[in-house]
């Protein structure tokens, strides 16, 4: 057991490059990042901005052609560069992981029984019986009606929001320290999204675990995540408490994605606000900031140099002329489309 | 002793029209999409009811959302507007005129004149073919121009939606989702629709990027005078886009309206609890606990009465007897509810 | 992005946002293509054992109609490098002459066999549901007769000339390619951009040709070379059993064949050359096929 007031996830400076055909994707780029007992990160961005390949690389679950630099600490432990057999045992019992979708997610051959169990007894050695009993209190616990019928059932007898309970089980049966979840209410319905993020709520009082929530939907984001860390082309935007990243948003590019989030409130058929262009190619290795052919306020100094990391309190951005607030956010009728 | 909450009135279910009634573009009257259950080898015979007894019309013009969850039949329905399936029962007409009743030459015609635009940006476009090629092929199909013509108008409708000429030789794997999404809305205005049924258009695409295809699609349909039937499942985007909406369940239509009504009064408990789960992006705000309990029942096997009973945390036994019919609530704004979260004004003729 | 979208850009299937310049798309399977060793090297051997077969009789000229008794079973030596058969062909010629009947064989069968197959199999899988049953039940049903058989039996009744042994091979191999594409085309007819050409109007056969076949081309390439591997063996089998075409024609499997009475009495040039040049087309065929297999990500076991 780690100190007390030591993060459940440290992350220094993580470098992921995944090695393709002809040439080196630079996923992730020097990225730190730390989750505090029972808190709930949530991980925001767009397509390609490299947010599930840091999920898959905290998980200890990048494919063999990935490079990994830095370090991921999980409590005490270095977990960055660890051997499969040493990251399995990490995983599902530091760590539980719930992907985007539950039709894949779980073996429709085994019955639900076992699969939630299965943490148990491969890591705890648990009995059968033993891990039958747990995986129903589990199954109680997310939510199942009925959950001792439910064991002996198999995944397709069960609706997605149904069986996303079922993965959220599986992942928990060891009681982790750190819940990672991909895009975990994006598969669902609305409705059902809605179910499962008010189940999360539930579990992080009941249970006490902290959350890594992967998503790109910011209204998700907003109500469940105590502070959130927004990417950008494989690199840190800007981490601050939700309350100042959705009200005082300091990078450019915060800003102008909060801006583009369509709301109930948005008024009908107004012009909407667009970041123009397309996030950058990841092969290639630029020194200043990403987002420089994007921005409306980018100088040379920011093709120069990546800016370093400046902020107040817990909330850090990495921009050399963010949006403050005298001008406030981006309005529609300022950002170029 | 169920009565069917439609109308048999052609002004079923649309916005309150503006004069002396002139033929809508489209109208689907009382359109039903009932599915064979299983195979020849299969056990169970009950029909999938995808899509039961719609009514519903579009004026020239003008968007009509429709939105639900999944197994709703909202993409059913839009299969059927644009002619990919025919309904089990009922009609659709085009400008007054019954697809079925048409010779298979006018239905040919009657095409060209309602066009879709898919949701999946990878999978809407053929990978081994270049994108000009793709714009062009509705043309080719339509036949009447030299090529010549096409091209120009190729030409023209990429600049139109936001392509780059030089990229019309390049193929859809070299695009990004939201240039794939332009392809798709050129291709579909190539034959000068009246109609497009714009099938999830955004919902696969980032948030940025879906603000760029909304305003293109709003500034096509002022240009060229377009209807939309869009079909979404998010609240959002039917709210910023739709001038009538139709929120669906299991293959009913549960309640119809403006967005001010349907959005500031919600009648129906459906419609409450979906507007309740979209997830605000203000910072703290979970929203109001989930009031829908439940999983969605099968549509092989609907539940007797209204559909909703079920999941709905208003439901008696009334409920479970008698299917509730379509109450006029004012201002076009109709639900099927028999007790509804607001007052009604009249029931609907049926 | 989900995990499975990433999984995809790691193994370099999906742009998103990390861009790899390529060429354009249509022909990014060649290019792949081209990098696969093994691959390459197949096709320099077909394309060598092509020109050997169809250029080498205008380099090296030889009589290949008229057999000289006295000259019969030499072995190789001054003006024969491979030596003469046993009625006096010069071998090395008649290694040439063979080979083109083999690939015309071999070609001829692979086409005819691949262009019924993927018509039969594009129209099955796209119209599905009767007529689709219908058909792929009649391609089950001759599945079920041995080929070979067939083969023989058809070789016994007609005298197989070049023309009828490529429409019998190739009528007895259809079937492969027919399964293959109906599979494929039973997986396109829902995409999108089929459904899109259905609204649109696009008539039967041009969507069938123009979206479903254009979409199979991986499959159906990769089946074709290995049609046209299969169509050697078949042939060279044929001609073993002596049901091959009629002197002075001849093929690898017949050159074969006959050498091998002799293979005790040790005129080793009459078996290993046509041997030789049999294993190593077929194999050359298979290293096509399986690189090709590789260019158009056909076999996901291999990631």
């Amino acid at each position: 057991m780690s100190a007390p007031g030591t993060p459940v996830l440290q992350v220094t400076d993580l470098d992921v490059d995944i090695k393709l055909r002809s040439s080196v994707v630079h996923a992730v780029q020097g990225v730190s990042l730390e989750v505090g007992e029972g808190e709930t990160v949530g991980i925001v961005g767009e397509s390609g901005c490299g947010k599930s390949t840091l999920g898959l690389a905290l998980a200890g679950l990048l494919p063999s052609n990935t490079a990994v630099r830095g370090s991921i600490r999980l409590g005490d432990r270095e977990v960055a560069g660890l051997r499969e057999r040493d990251l399995r045992r990490v995983r599902g019992t530091e760590v539980g992981i719930v992907f985007q979708d539950p039709m894949t997610s779980l073996n429709p051959t085994q019955r639900i029984g076992v699969q939630v169990g299965e943490a148990l007894r491969v890591q705890r050695g648990a009995s059968k019986a033993e891990a039958q009993a747990a995986a129903a209190d589990m199954l109680n616990l997310v939510g199942l009606p009925r959950p001792n019928e439910q064991l002996d059932r198999f995944p397709h007898e069960l609706s997605g929001g149904m069986r996303q309970r079922v993965v959220i089980a599986a992942a928990l049966i060891c009681r982790p320290r750190l819940l990672i979840a991909d895009e975990p209410t994006t598969a669902l319905d609305v409705t059902t999204q809605a179910q499962i993020l008010e189940l999360f709520g539930h579990l992080r009082e009941t249970l006490g675990m902290a959350t890594l929530l992967i998503t790109h939907d910011m209204g998700v984001v907003a109500g469940h995540a105590d502070r959130v860390f927004v990417m950008y082309a494989g690199r840190e935007a800007e981490i601050g408490r939700t309350a100042e990243i959705f009200d005082t948003p300091r990078h450019r590019y915060t800003a102008a994605l909060l801006d583009s989030v369509l709301r109930l409130e948005t008024p009908r058929r107004s012009e909407l606000a667009t970041i123009p262009g397309r996030p950058p190619d990841l092969t290639v290795s630029t020194a200043g900031c990403p987002f420089v052919p994007r921005c409306p306020a980018a100088s040379d100094q920011c093709s120069a140099e990546l800016p370093p990391v400046s902020g107040e309190g817990r909330h850090h951005w990495r921009c050399y002329h963010p949006a403050d607030q005298a001008e406030g956010t981006l309005s529609a009728a300022e950002a170029p489309r | 002793m169920t009565a069917h909450p439609t109308a048999s009135d052609p002004a079923a279910a649309g916005p309150p029209s503006a004069g002396p009634a002139a033929a809508p573009l489209l109208s689907l009257v009382n359109v039903t999409k009932h599915y064979r259950g299983g195979g020849v080898l299969s056990r169970s015979a009950a029909p999938v009811q995808a899509v039961s007894g719609v009514s519903l019309e579009i004026a020239a013009g003008t968007t009509l959302g429709i939105v639900g969850e999944s197994g709703c039949g909202k993409s059913t329905l839009g299969r059927m507007v644009v002619g990919l399936e025919k309904p089990t029962d009922g009609e659709v007409r085009l400008r007054g005129a019954a697809l079925a009743t048409m010779t298979r030459a006018e239905r040919r015609v009657a095409r060209y004149d309602v066009q879709m635009m898919f949701q999946d940006p990878y999978a809407a476009l053929n990978p081994r073919m270049t994108l000009a090629r793709i714009i062009e092929e509705p043309l080719r199909a339509k036949g009447g121009m030299s090529r010549q013509q096409r091209r120009t108008l190729v030409r023209q409708l990429a600049g139109e939606t936001g392509l780059a000429v030089s990229q019309l030789d390049r193929y859809p794997r070299e695009l990004s989702g939201g240039q794939r999404q332009r392809v798709g809305l050129a291709r579909a205005l190539a034959t000068s629709p009246a109609l497009i049924v714009a099938d999830e258009p955004v919902s696969a695409l980032d948030v940025s990027v879906r603000s760029q295809i909304l305003n293109l699609m709003t500034a096509l349909q002022a240009e060229h005078q377009l209807s939309y039937l869009m079909v979404s499942h998010d609240l959002t985007v039917i709210h910023y886009l739709a001038d009538y909406i139709a929120v669906m369940y299991l293959g009913t239509i549960v309640e119809s309206g403006p967005p001010g009504q349907i959005f500031g009064a919600p009648a129906h408990h459906y419609t409450r609890a979906l507007i309740d789960a979209v997830p605000e992006p203000v910072p703290g705000r979970t929203g109001p606990a989930s009031a829908i309990r439940g999983e969605l029942p099968s549509a092989s096997a609907p539940p007797s009465g209204c559909r909703f009973r079920t999941r709905c945390p208003a439901a008696t036994a009334l409920c479970a007897q008698q299917e509730p019919a379509l109450r006029d609530f004012g201002a076009g704004h109709r639900a099927a509810c028999h007790f509804p979260l607001t007052e009604p004004q009249a029931e609907v003729a049926s | 992005m989900s995990i499975e979208n990433v999984t995809a850009v790691l193994s370099g299937d999906e742009p998103g946002g990390i861009g790899e310049a390529e060429a354009s798309g249509g022909w990014l399977w060649l290019r792949s293509f081209t990098g696969n060793r093994l691959a390459v090297a197949g096709l320099v051997v077909v394309v060598v054992l092509t020109l050997f077969s169809f250029v080498g009789p205008l380099f090296y000229h030889t009589d290949q109609i008229h057999t000289r008794i006295g000259m019969e079973t030499l072995p190789p030596g001054s003006g024969h490098p491979l030596g003469t058969d046993d009625v006096g062909y010069d071998q090395l010629g008649r290694l040439m002459v063979a080979g083109q009947t083999t690939l015309e064989v071999a070609f001829g069968a692979a086409a005819v066999a691949v262009i019924v197959g993927v018509a039969w199999g594009a129209v099955a899988g796209y119209l599905g549901g009767f007529v689709d049953a219908l058909m792929m039940r009649i391609v089950d049903a001759l599945l079920a007769i041995p080929a070979l058989l067939l083969l023989l039996y058809l070789a016994t009744v007609f005298r197989p000339n070049v023309l009828m042994l490529i429409v019998v091979v190739g009528l007895t191999a259809w079937l492969v390619p027919a399964r293959l594409v109906r599979a494929e085309a039973l997986t396109l007819r829902s995409r999108e951009y089929v459904l899109a050409a259905k609204t649109m109007g696009v008539r039967t056969p041009t969507l069938i040709v123009r979206h479903i076949v254009t979409n199979s081309i991986g499959t159906i390439l990769v089946n074709a070379t290995f049609q046209v591997a299969d169509a050697i063996l078949v042939v060279a089998a044929l001609s073993f059993l002596g049901l091959g075409i009629a002197p002075p024609a001849t093929n690898w499997g017949a050159m074969l064949s006959n050498g091998l009475n002799y293979s005790y009495s040790g005129y080793w040039w009459l078996v290993y050359p046509p041997g030789i040049a049999i294993v190593v087309t077929v194999v050359a065929f298979n290293l096509i096929g399986d690189g090709l297999r590789d260019a158009f990500g056909l076999d996901t076991r291999r990631q």
